[in-house]
């Protein structure tokens, strides 16, 4: 066997020009491969940073009524207090989880000087736990003032989204009166200051986005109760792997467990598409590098049939000739793949850069 | 690159290859390799050996 293999090597070595043309076909073939793959596969990685610490978390805790019916009151399935804060306790407490963050979500109206008034979409948060807005990456970057600060002396602040700063002509220091209806069924007002204005990355949401101390929230709304806990885990890919632990905690509670995945449905949607897209690209690109390899060996073949029939005319097995070939095309599928790495390779090296 | 739709800010393009990929494509490759040699050498075996002594 070995000595088939020695020979199909001097015979790939003795065509060098034609085996050369094989190989770098199939170098070529072999990286554009892995330059797609790797470019999908950076997508998944960006979409699920984008998901997971663009403000919906590894996964959300919220009532399991949540889930398959519909709120006919404001917060009629939100957590009180006390579930809450103890179920943050212990979600803080578990290694793998960073932090747990209450959020109230509602909606209402924003006006200034009583002048101009829109519509608006508010999250109540706990601001030292929401570190992506502090941080201010690309998506949720502050393009003017800070994120509130010392919301326990004074809750009454609030962070625009950009496109609704504008629309009221809001600067940082000014003046909103945010009106809402209250969990008992009234209307209650009150006024903050805007302590920063901020782009959600999301042109719909840049028009409506308010964000607002929880403790402001809960008092504008007339409540103790929060919508979700939303839970960051230290690993950002362990979702999968801890979802069973976090779910066993709140086993035997009114809560249920929600993985990023299952709350934005559209990355599932968004996967299958993009890898039957590559499948098929895949399928074509192999398909022209069977043909361009096959026409080279054809070619190798052909111009070999005299030496062929010489070799058969010594006694040579008909099946000792194919594995001869054979091996030359494992060879030159082999060296081609190896250099079709080496190449994408090359393009690995300053995505790195940019990431570091 | 653009921001994509439905959003405003700008991303980087990045390309994130895998151990796994590089190990299928490799595998692939040599698999391609082979069956683009064995189609045109089964072919001339077919023929008798004088048939591929006078081949020209």
């Amino acid at each position: 066997m070995s000595q088939w293999f020695k020979i199909a090597w001097r015979n790939v070595a003795r065509n060098r020009r034609r085996s050369m043309v094989a190989i770098w076909t199939v170098a070529i073939v072999s990286s554009s491969i892995i330059v797609a793959h790797g470019y999908i596969n950076f997508t998944f990685w960006g979409l699920t940073r984008v998901i997971v610490q663009g403000g919906t978390g590894n996964m959300q805790l919220v009532d399991k009524r949540m889930v398959n019916d519909f709120e006919t009151e404001l917060l009629a399935f939100g957590l009180d207090s006390k579930t809450a804060n103890e179920t943050v306790a212990k979600l803080e407490a578990t290694q793998p989880v960073r932090r747990a963050m209450q959020r109230l979500l509602f909606t209402g109206i924003v006006s200034k000087d009583d002048s101009i008034s829109t519509v608006f979409r508010a999250t109540g948060i706990e601001s030292k736990k929401e570190k992506r807005l502090q941080q201010g990456n690309a998506a949720g970057a502050f393009v003017k003032g800070a994120m509130f600060k010392d919301t326990d002396k004074n809750p009454y602040q609030a962070v625009l989204a950009i496109d609704l700063a504008k629309k009221l002509s809001i600067d940082v220091g000014d003046e909103v009166v945010l009106l809402a209806n209250t969990v008992e069924g009234g209307i209650n007002a009150i006024d903050a200051t805007v302590s920063g204005i901020y782009d959600t990355g999301i042109p719909i949401t840049n028009q409506l986005d308010i964000k607002v101390p929880l403790a402001l929230a809960q008092q504008l709304l007339l409540t103790d109760k929060v919508s979700n806990i939303v839970v960051q885990l230290r690993d950002i890919e362990a979702t999968k792997s801890i979802l069973p632990q976090i779910k066993a905690l709140v086993k035997g509670t009114k809560m249920t467990v929600q993985p990023w995945y299952d709350i934005k449905p559209y990355f599932k949607a968004v996967e299958i598409i993009y890898y039957s897209i590559f499948t098929v690209m895949g399928v074509i690109i192999m398909t022209v590098a069977l043909l361009s390899v096959a026409n080279v060996m054809g070619t190798t073949v052909n111009e070999r049939v005299p030496e062929i029939g010489t070799l058969r005319a010594f006694g040579i097995e008909k099946w000792q000739l194919r594995l001869n070939f054979v091996f030359e095309g494992l060879i030159i599928g082999f060296i081609g793949a190896v250099l079709g790495i080496i190449l994408a390779s090359c393009w690995h090296l300053p995505s790195v850069k940019q990431v570091l | 690159m653009p921001p994509p739709p439905g959003r405003s800010t700008e991303f980087p393009l990045l390309i994130l290859p895998t151990m796994g990929m590089a190990i299928w494509v490799l595998l692939a490759m040599s698999l391609l390799g082979i069956i683009a040699s064995y189609l045109p050498i089964n072919k001339i075996l077919k023929k008798k050996v004088v048939e591929q002594l006078s081949h020209t």
